[in-house]
């Protein structure tokens, strides 16, 4: 039994090292050491820091780190207040319960395809104006500057709060439903606190402590986000990230070193927004706790919760907004300024879509793949018992990819996948989307079977049933919640994924993600448009076909019932 | 519990091993001593019907992975028309790799020899010209030895007519690249907004800023953009022979002063205040059908005609080209040194070069890029399909097209290039 344990940590081991930590190290040496001037196969051999001064001296690069670092911490912390506004009103306000059933999907969307619709909807032509032009605005021609002064950024924060704060949203219900809040609240209310008072006082700041990794990822990903700023246009500057996949596009290979340098760069901006957001806690926590100890019981008058949940909702209103007018554009080629519908519908884009299905058919394979395999490996983990003893190593190691920028990772991995001639295949393909579906497959599948009731499984092997039989008998039925959520936010996070994509494609693969970008950037909008819905694609059949399978094999357990994917 | 080597750590501590061994393995393999030099094209007759049949049969069954910009959703509706005929055809599967930037395709190309790679490379037919032809060929990266005029279709075309066949951006093909089509600078604009288009750099300047955040071009280092700029400083020069030798050999600042004088006094007022730029021209027909601007550009006279005709452009809109004349080039198929599937990728461009394949690509309801043949050369059937093709409603006349500006010495593109990220990079 014990040889049968230690033969399965081993094979988890080695799956571990070989999916997680060979891609993450090669993939930070790959960054590193070109970015130190080391790349002997380029005739590159001092170390220093010239690539780093050279990188430094790209025009406009001083711009670009502060419109990352602005905009990322910007975004994150406006999400964060929007999703804590929100998950207060929903904790007491009855009708606001149906915006639950919209975040769900709407954090399935991908962020290139929410980038997409903000774009056809704020854009100065966009959909807004459209529809109150020339009526109200009068406007024949869209203006000069649009509805945002700055398109790049604005609409870029926009965006990220529309995919973001659901996200955040969800995370923190979760949470809650951890917390005994409803008995926290009675007390408060006891002591003359106002409902609302006694949430954000006494429950919220024990949920902050439960969502900092969600958080962390979201602000990690929002100072190094490069899909949705070449979506919302090319601004000068462009934010950090986006100027390095420009270094490794540029035809002299030797523009790789200090490119290498700009993502290593990036790589120190992520740190030091989270050093950033960390000296906020300590501030805003340190002002929190005089509050609650003077014990002021203020009220917030009752319109003002209203009106602060919604502007919370608006980013979210805008995402959903801006996916309509990119559903209107895909069935559509002429739609001029100022018509606030097109003028006739047409099939005639997608009759020609059969590209674009070709990159569907790549996204679903690598996604599926990918996630199946990622699912395989969290419950080969955790039924090894591996985790058990390795304890927080392993939980940090399987996060490394949500807390460094991917353009820090995939950069140097591409340079690996370069050398061992993979670049461009399913493997690397495949690979690379395990690397960064399995913090989210770890995350929800972790505290599950954590929570299995071993007493089953012990009955079980009483009667004599062996092991693999139990798994597969037992074990799995019992997380099949557990498993349909991680399928399907597995499928949902590989169609999201941009950069890594574009890296291990090497071109040759082209995902519907790969394709909506670059429609987007440059291509019509009935194209751009299409894309964007195919994007949609993959986490709607996902989702039917897992529900549906669910619903058909526990019709008949009265307690799965509430199991399913909401 | 005793004591015992963890397996955990073991597989954890033997892959970070290994792969630090791989990375640093990749990172030391050294350069492999640059191949020599290929031989210039030598002087080639049109190859037998025979010999071209046999590299036919060894293309059976391959797969040519062609790198061509992807931008445009035409072109990319051509290619996979092509695609589907020489699968019918030769039985060869032609994969369109989209390129946002055919300059990362040149960087791949590079980055495979660096790595020894010098067989079975990624890139089997690459669309090209210019500068990044130049770079292709400076470092040895395409085939050794001429193939262009071995193909069967190269007796269609008329190099003595066309110069520009074997001259690409004043860079000797040497038969390394075959032709594919003819382009040339036009610009478009809607009549219902915009009558009267300024037709030359100093009247283009005033109608910018008399009507400000109307005009815009693709960011460099976009091939229109780039173009656009590379247009402007031949109208502003007064003495351009400089910029059709090396740049290496003439003073850089004195000879692109007038660029920048215009640049200086136009940008406040571009579209967005010259802080935001389309990222390439179907993105600038875009915004002019939104009628965000005035002024639009392509390299393909009739593009304007297929936008209309598929109801992107508003139907008032028409071309029209400077009145010194406008840039005129023509862009090729090249196959780097290591392609895997070389002679897939000669049949490819041979087809491409068919008169066939050209009379489509002239349609102005499929493409409408100029074919590179000479109608002379024709079959008479060919020369009346190709004569009866539409114009289209946008697209000028043969005669307007005549006022042509040669491409300056392809050295001339980075370094305007980087000049222009060092002063507007940076949007201030």
């Amino acid at each position: 039994m014990a040889a049968a344990t230690d033969r399965l940590i081993f094979i988890a081991g080695l799956a571990l090292g070989l999916v997680v930590a060979l891609p993450l190290a090669a993939g930070i040496c790959g960054t590193i050491l070109p970015a130190l001037g080391w790349f002997p196969a380029l005739g590159a051999r001092d170390v220093s820091a010239v690539p780093l001064q050279m990188f430094l001296a790209t025009p406009g690069v001083a711009g670009a780190i502060m419109l990352s670092l602005g905009t990322g911490l910007v975004a994150t912390f406006l999400s964060f207040i929007a999703s804590f506004i929100l998950v207060v009103t929903l904790s007491s306000f009855a009708p606001m319960h149906r915006l639950r059933s919209i975040m769900g999907p709407l954090i399935a969307v991908p962020h290139s395809t929410i980038a997409i619709g903000i774009l056809f909807l704020l854009a100065p032509s966009g959909w807004l104006i459209r529809l109150v032009s020339p009526e109200l605005t009068g406007f024949v021609r869209p203006p000069a500057t649009g509805l945002l002064p700055d398109l790049e950024q604005h609409g870029l924060i926009i965006a990220l709060l529309a995919k973001e704060i659901p996200f955040l949203c969800l995370v923190s219900l979760a949470a809650l439903s951890t917390q005994p809040a409803r008995q926290i609240t009675a007390i408060g209310r006891s002591l003359g606190y106002s409902k609302d008072a006694a949430m954000w006082l006494l429950v919220m700041p024990d949920i902050y402590r439960l969502i900092r990794l969600p958080l962390a990822a979201v602000l990690v990903f929002s100072v190094s986000v490069v899909d949705m700023s070449l979506v919302l246009g090319p601004g000068l500057p462009p934010p950090l990230a986006v100027m390095v996949v420009h270094g490794f596009e540029d035809p002299d290979l030797l523009a790789r070193l200090p490119a290498s340098a700009g993502a290593l760069l990036q790589g120190g901006l992520a740190v030091l927004a989270l050093a950033i957001w960390r000296a906020g806690e300590v501030l805003i926590s340190a002002i929190l706790t005089g509050w609650r100890r003077r014990g002021h019981r203020t009220r917030l008058p009752g319109m003002a919760r209203h009106i602060l949940s919604g502007f919370a909702v608006l980013p979210m209103l805008a995402g959903l907004l801006g996916l309509i007018a990119a559903l209107l554009w895909s069935f559509t080629t002429s739609w001029f300024f100022p018509d606030a519908l097109p003028g006739s519908i047409s099939l005639a884009g997608w009759a020609r879509a059969t590209g674009l299905l070709s990159a569907l058919g790549s996204s679903f394979l690598a996604g599926g793949a990918a996630t199946i395999l990622a699912t395989g490996l969290c419950l080969l983990v955790l039924q090894s018992g591996i985790a058990a003893r390795l304890g927080p190593t392993l939980h940090w190691m399987i996060c490394i990819p949500l807390l460094l920028p991917q353009i820090s990772i995939v950069t140097g991995l591409q340079m690996m996948l370069l050398w061992t001639r993979l670049d461009g295949s399913w493997l690397a393909m495949i690979w690379i989307h395990l690397l960064f579906i399995l913090p989210y497959t770890w995350l929800i599948m972790a505290p599950a079977h954590a929570g299995l009731d071993h007493r089953y499984d012990r009955v079980a092997a009483t009667i004599g049933m062996r092991r693999w039989r139990r798994f597969r008998v037992i074990t799995l039925p019992l997380l099949a919640p557990a498993l349909i959520t991680v399928l399907f936010l597995g499928m949902s996070v590989s169609v999201a994924l941009y950069l890594p994509s574009l890296f291990a494609g090497g071109g040759r693969i082209a995902t519907i993600t790969t394709e909506a970008v670059a429609l987007a950037a440059g291509g019509s909008r009935q194209a751009a448009g299409m894309a964007a819905m195919l994007q949609l694609v993959i986490p709607l059949v996902t989702f039917i076909c897992l529900q549906g399978w669910f619903r058909w094999r526990f019709e008949k357990f009265a307690g799965m019932r509430g199991g399913s994917l909401h | 519990m005793p004591c015992r080597f963890h397996p955990f750590s073991f597989a954890i501590l033997a892959s970070t091993c290994m792969s630090l061994c791989v990375a640093l393995v990749m990172l030391v393999t050294p350069a492999p001593s640059t191949a020599s030099e290929h031989s210039t094209a030598s002087e080639h007759s049109v190859a037998s019907g025979h010999d071209f049949s046999s590299v036919i049969n060894a293309a059976t069954g391959q797969t040519v992975y062609f790198n061509a910009w992807g931008g445009d959703d035409k072109i990319n509706a051509y290619i996979e028309w092509a695609s589907a005929e020489v699968s019918e055809r030769f039985d060869i599967t032609l994969v369109h790799v989209k390129l946002g930037d055919t300059g990362a395709a040149v960087s791949r190309i590079l980055a495979e020899k660096a790595a020894g790679r010098d067989t079975n490379g990624s890139v089997d037919l690459l669309w090209v010209n210019g500068a990044n032809f130049a770079a292709l060929k400076q470092h040895s990266l395409l085939q050794p030895a001429p193939w262009v005029e071995d193909l069967p279709n190269w007796q269609f075309t008329d190099a003595a007519a066309l110069p520009a066949l074997k001259l690409d951006f004043a860079e000797p093909t040497g038969g390394l690249e075959s032709p594919w089509g003819r382009a040339q600078l036009v610009f478009s604009h809607d009549t219902a907004i915009t009558p009267l288009p300024p037709k030359n750099a100093m009247t283009l300047a005033s109608y910018i800023k008399e009507h400000p955040g109307r005009f815009t071009y693709p960011l460099p280092p976009d091939f229109i953009g780039l173009s656009f700029l590379k247009q402007l400083i031949l109208e502003l020069s007064i003495d351009p022979s400089p910029l059709y030798a090396p740049v290496s050999q003439a003073d850089f600042d004195a000879v692109t002063a007038p660029l920048w004088i215009w640049l200086e006094d136009v940008t406040p007022y571009l579209w967005r205040g010259g802080k935001s730029y389309p990222a390439n021209y179907p993105a600038l027909r875009q915004l002019l059908a939104d009628a965000e601007i005035d002024i639009a550009m392509a390299f393909n006279p009739a593009d304007a005609s297929a936008a209309i005709a598929r109801g992107e452009l508003q139907p008032t809109v028409r071309t029209y080209i400077h009145d010194g004349g406008t840039l005129a080039n023509v862009h090729f198929l090249a196959i780097p040194f290591n392609a895997s599937a070389a002679d897939a990728a000669k049949v490819v461009a041979n087809f491409l070069l068919s008169p066939a394949a050209q009379i489509r690509k002239a349609d102005p309801r499929i493409w409408g890029d100029p074919t590179v043949l000479a109608r002379h050369r024709l079959d008479p059937a060919d020369k009346a399909a190709l004569d009866a093709l539409p114009r289209g409603v946008a697209t000028l006349g043969e005669a307007d097209l005549t006022r042509t500006l040669a491409e300056p010495h392809p050295s001339w593109m980075p370094a305007i290039e980087a000049e222009w990220k060092r002063r507007y990079g940076s949007g201030n």
